[in-house]
């Protein structure tokens, strides 16, 4: 509730430390009420939470509201003098008023018919109705205080029936009457009594103590609940709680059947003019006890303690300057409370203030006066938004960034804008340019949203990342961003443009350049400024958006930069003509080789061949001659020139033997390349392998020639001629006189060979023979076996089938061993031979 | 002879069936807040009315059932009271001016706010076009669209509140009658 055209009422704060957080909010009421307080002066309030009533020293009861707003003919012109007491019941029907005139009133709010006037002829101190007085059917109940007890009911008859409870223990001088049960304070403590069964539970004895008398206080009795009472007298407090006695303690003795516990009890440094609970403390409406130099009061104070057995715990207080509280003593103020609400009215004689605690807007707002947004934001997030009016996350949020701002904790602000504006893009719009007016916009650029369904302003993005090419061009935040956060063309400029003044980590804006071209799609820039940077995200680019077109004028870098993964991306997709790269990379011959020994391996059409004998020959030469024998699609002339030029033998051995071969169409001068072999390779191993490969006589001759006027080869001859020609066409050619080392082992061995070539054609012979042997018995044995003519077998000619149950149909069968079965008529006449075998061998 | 026992049975019946109830008007000043309750307790209309400061309290007993009635001043300064008012009634009377067009905006207004309140929620709301009788008033259903136009949205579906708009014309004491009954009907399914 908020009443909006009270003024607010802030009362000093006793401690100065502004740190603790206030449990309380005060409230002056106006309205009527100045005016009435103007001309006479409070006694005694009760409050309802419809209205609230006020005696007055005049003896008027006035009925307010709760903005204290007086309610039209409702003012009471009851007394003569002080109003002592109003009560009123729990339904605000029915209110009781006493006074020292001796008169006593109830009055119904809602109609005249109930009114009720006594003159009791006695200083009718205090009063209280029945809570349940309004019920119908009761019989109507109230109760007076003066120097006895007195309960008063109504009878059947509309009489009124008057019993004293208690009257020799003094003046009573405070009332008050919970569900079932009544306490009142006399002079010589506070009794309890039990309004059902009419009996008092017992005395709560009040000690007096040196120079204080009790009765010149008044006793503060309040129901927390139904068994709660609080009293608060002089400076001391006590709890009490109404139990019921165990049923063995009833049964033995004739005891009452409550009993009243105090729960508590303590002294305070202060005299109390009230006492009312707040959930499980206590408000406490306290005077001071001493005076100010001028021997004036000083401000009556509100406290709010936890109590514990004898002791107590202040948790807060606050010092109310309520008006004229210099004049006043303790007995002038007191303290109502409206149990459901919390909310606390604190009458002097010429004010009255509503204290209520803190609700969250309260302590929300407090917090940020406080500067402490966490613990506000906290309060937030805890209750969800939930009965909160005044503040929202975004709200507290907002001062918090500022504060963050005007504190330099500008992280800790980008932060906060993830957590208050979450992806929120009005919100952050409406925030950033305070990090921008500070130049803080790094700070914030982690946390803002980056994605296209929450983007921002593109204007903001661009701010940041000029703010980051100003200030700190190591975090490119380019990278991350979705480039359709912001105006690519815009930032390149700004980029370009930061380029010309700069002079170091220039490659830092390069990367940043080429990544923005790319995103710009204008590939081509993009590719030169990698390769600038010489840059390995270059492939990956191409790779990425099939730049394939736009390399070609880079070929020679790329493959400077990394002839693998060029080369790697030249073959995995030919949108590139294999043409145009050759005739591009025929400037670096190198290159040139690696890129056609790759593209040779995937496409081996033989299409580039001629180009890689050549480069074979000068960058590789171990693979040169696998590939002249893998290979027929080079022109032999140019490679044998090639080969001859590097003076390549083997290679060229091997080409003169194709060559020959080849374009001579003969067979014809494998000589010189046996020549080769022999004279320049010196290698008779090879010139054996290659006469056995031509396998031609006359180079057995040509070989045997050659090698005949070296004894060395001749004896290597020996050893392993054998076996490919007669080694006596050798042995005749042998000059007479020559020495040949080893000759006569060489012999042994060519003998041995040839003996043993012939042991195995003998050896072949027969097991060839024997082979015959054994496979004609098996064709015989096979062919001698019976067939077996089953059920399915049918004629191959007319397909009925061979075995017929009817004798008289059965027919001669003729079978042959290749299983085809026939009847004897179905046969062509004079034929022994299956038809069907027959046919398909004809064929 | 009869009549006499009629008397002594309603009597009777009055003892043990009296039902009580609890309602507390409210709605713009000068809508006739007052008069109406007037009109209700006593029959009596009468023109010139002063505007009501803080509230009135009034019992008013039709049959064998005894209404409270708080009726809450309707100027600005007032209306933050009016939850307190009526927190806990059986039913809630918003009182709107059908004649005073300029202000049913505000009224609507001041209506959804109350609304809004957490703890009226359940509690049977009756709109009131009054001032039927002058020639510039609005008919029942223009001021139904008036009134409801985006409040039904939000409440008429809700069940927690019963809403419904009679326009009467409290000085011919027209429909008083019908508001009545409509009011001791849909409280007692509200009665705590």
């Amino acid at each position: 509730m908020s009443e909006n055209n009270v003024n607010d009422y802030m009362s000093d704060t006793e401690s100065s430390e502004d740190d603790i957080e206030p449990k309380l909010k005060y409230v002056r009421l106006s309205n009527d009420l100045q005016s009435i307080l103007l001309k006479s002066s409070a006694t005694c309030i009760a409050v309802n939470p419809k209205f609230i009533c006020l005696g007055s020293h005049w003896g008027i009861i006035h009925i307010l509201d709760h903005q204290g707003n007086s309610i039209r003919g409702k003012e009471l012109k009851a007394h003569t003098v002080s109003v002592n007491q109003i009560s009123i019941d729990n339904n605000g029907e029915f209110i009781a008023t006493c006074s020292d005139d001796g008169r006593v009133f109830i009055h119904s709010l809602f109609s005249k018919e109930n009114n009720l006037h006594l003159n009791l002829g006695r200083l009718v101190k205090t009063i209280t109705l029945d809570p349940n007085y309004y019920k119908y059917g009761t019989n109507k109940r109230f109760i007076t205080g003066d120097d006895k007890l007195t309960l008063f009911e109504r009878t059947f008859l509309g009489g009124l029936r008057p019993t004293v409870l208690c009257e020799s223990e003094g003046l009573v001088r405070s009332l008050c009457w919970g569900e079932n049960f009544l306490a009142w304070s006399s002079n010589v403590g506070v009794r309890v009594y039990d309004m059902n069964a009419r009996c008092s539970l017992g005395l709560i004895k009040w000690e007096e103590h040196a120079g204080v008398s009790i009765d010149k206080f008044r006793c503060n009795l309040r129901w927390a609940d139904g068994r709660t009472l609080l009293i608060g007298w002089v400076d001391t407090v006590r709890v009490c709680v109404i139990r019921k006695r165990s049923n063995i303690e009833l049964a033995n003795q004739a005891l009452p059947e409550y009993l009243v516990d105090p729960v508590s009890t303590f002294q305070t440094e202060f005299y109390i003019s009230g006492i009312a609970p707040l959930d499980q403390q206590l408000v406490l409406l306290g005077f001071p006890k001493e005076l100010d130099e001028n021997q004036k009061s000083l401000r009556p104070q509100l406290y709010i303690v936890e109590y514990r057995d004898n002791d107590y715990t202040d948790i807060c207080t606050d010092s109310l300057s309520l008006r004229g509280y210099e004049e006043y003593s303790v007995n002038d103020y007191h303290l109502d409370v409206l149990l459901e609400e919390n909310r606390f009215f604190i009458m002097a004689p010429k004010d009255v203030v509503i204290a209520s605690p803190y609700d969250l807007d309260d302590r929300i707002q407090w917090f940020i006066q406080h500067n402490k947004f966490k613990e506000a934001l906290d309060i937030l997030m805890q209750n969800d938004g939930r009965n909160i009016i005044r503040h929202t996350v975004q709200s507290v949020g907002v001062d918090y960034l500022d504060y963050l701002l005007r504190m330099g904790q500008y992280d800790a602000a980008g932060r906060l804008g993830l957590e208050i504006f979450g992806k929120n893009p009005n919100l952050w719009e409406d925030q950033i340019y305070k990090f921008a007016s500070v130049h803080q916009l790094r700070s914030v650029s982690p946390y803002i949203p980056d994605t296209l369904e929450s983007k921002l302003n593109p204007h903001i993005y661009e701010m940041i990342l000029y703010e980051y090419l100003k200030l700190n061009s190591q975090v490119l935040w380019s990278k991350k961003w979705d480039p359709g956060l912001y105006n690519i063309a815009a930032v390149i400029n700004a980029v370009l443009e930061h380029l010309l003044n700069c002079e170091i980590d220039k490659n830092v804006y390069l990367e940043a350049l080429a990544i923005l071209y790319s995103y710009e799609k204008k590939y081509d820039k993009s590719l030169s400024m990698y390769l600038k940077l010489k840059h390995m995200d270059v492939f990956t680019l191409i790779q990425k958006h099939d730049l394939y077109g736009v390399i070609h004028d880079m070929l020679l870098d790329l493959m400077d930069l990394d002839h693998k993964k060029t080369v790697e991306l030249l073959l995995e997709k030919n949108t590139l003509s294999s043409d145009k790269i050759v005739e591009k990379l025929r400037q670096n011959d190198l290159h040139l080789y690696r890129y056609l020994d790759e593209y040779d391996k995937k496409n081996p059409m033989g299409k580039y061949h001629k180009e890689l004998v050549k480069l074979y020959a000068i960058f590789a030469r171990q693979k040169l001659l696998p590939f002249l024998k893998k290979s027929d699609h080079y022109p032999i002339q140019e490679a044998l020139d090639i080969c001859q030029k590097e003076r390549y033998y083997p290679e060229m051995v091997y080409l003169l033997g194709v060559y020959y071969y080849l374009i001579l169409g003969r067979i014809g001068d494998t000589k010189e390349a046996l020549e080769l072999i022999i004279k320049e390779l010196k290698d008779m191993l090879q010139a054996i392998s290659f006469c056995q490969e031509h396998d031609d006589p006359d180079l057995w001759n040509d070989l045997i020639d050659h090698c005949i006027d070296k004894p060395e080869f001749v004896k290597f001859l020996l050893q392993s001629i054998g076996t490919y020609v007669d080694p006596t066409v050798l042995v005749h050619k042998i000059k007479k006189d020559m020495e040949i080392p080893g000759l006569k082992n060489s012999l042994v061995k060519m003998l041995n060979q040839y003996n043993l070539q012939v042991s195995v054609q003998d050896g072949c012979k027969k097991i060839l023979v024997s082979d015959y042997f054994n496979l004609q018995k098996k064709l015989v044995k096979v062919h001698q076996k019976g067939i077996s003519v089953c059920d399915e077998v049918v004629c191959g000619a007319c397909h009925r089938k061979l075995i017929e149950k009817d004798p008289s149909r059965a027919a001669t069968v003729m079978m042959f061993n290749c299983k085809h079965a026939f009847h004897l008529q179905c046969m062509p006449e004079n034929t022994s031979m299956c038809g069907i075998c027959y046919t398909l061998e004809q064929k | 002879m009869l009549a006499l026992m009629n008397k002594i049975l309603d009597w009777f019946r009055s003892l043990f069936w009296k039902e009580e109830m609890e309602l507390t008007l409210v709605g713009l000043q000068y809508s006739g807040k007052t008069t109406f309750v007037n009109v209700i307790a006593s029959g009596q209309f009468s023109e010139d009315m002063i505007p009501t400061v803080g509230f009135n309290m009034r019992k008013i007993t039709k049959g064998n059932v005894t209404i409270k009635v708080w009726d809450i001043g309707g100027q600005p300064r007032f209306r933050s009271m009016w939850e307190r008012y009526c927190r806990g009634v059986n039913a809630i009377v918003y009182m709107v001016d059908a004649a005073d067009s300029d202000k049913i905006e505000a009224s609507r207004n001041e209506l959804h706010n109350l609304l809004d309140k957490p703890q009226l929620a359940g509690i049977p709301v009756l709109v009131l076009g009054n001032k039927r009788d002058k020639p510039q008033a609005l008919d029942e259903n223009g001021l139904i669209e008036r009134i409801t136009y985006f409040l039904s949205r939000i409440y008429l579906q809700s069940k927690t509140v019963k809403f419904a708009v009679t326009p009467s014309r409290v000085k011919k004491k027209d429909n008083i009658d019908i508001t009545l009954q409509w009011l001791i009907a849909h409280s007692k399914s509200g009665m705590r």
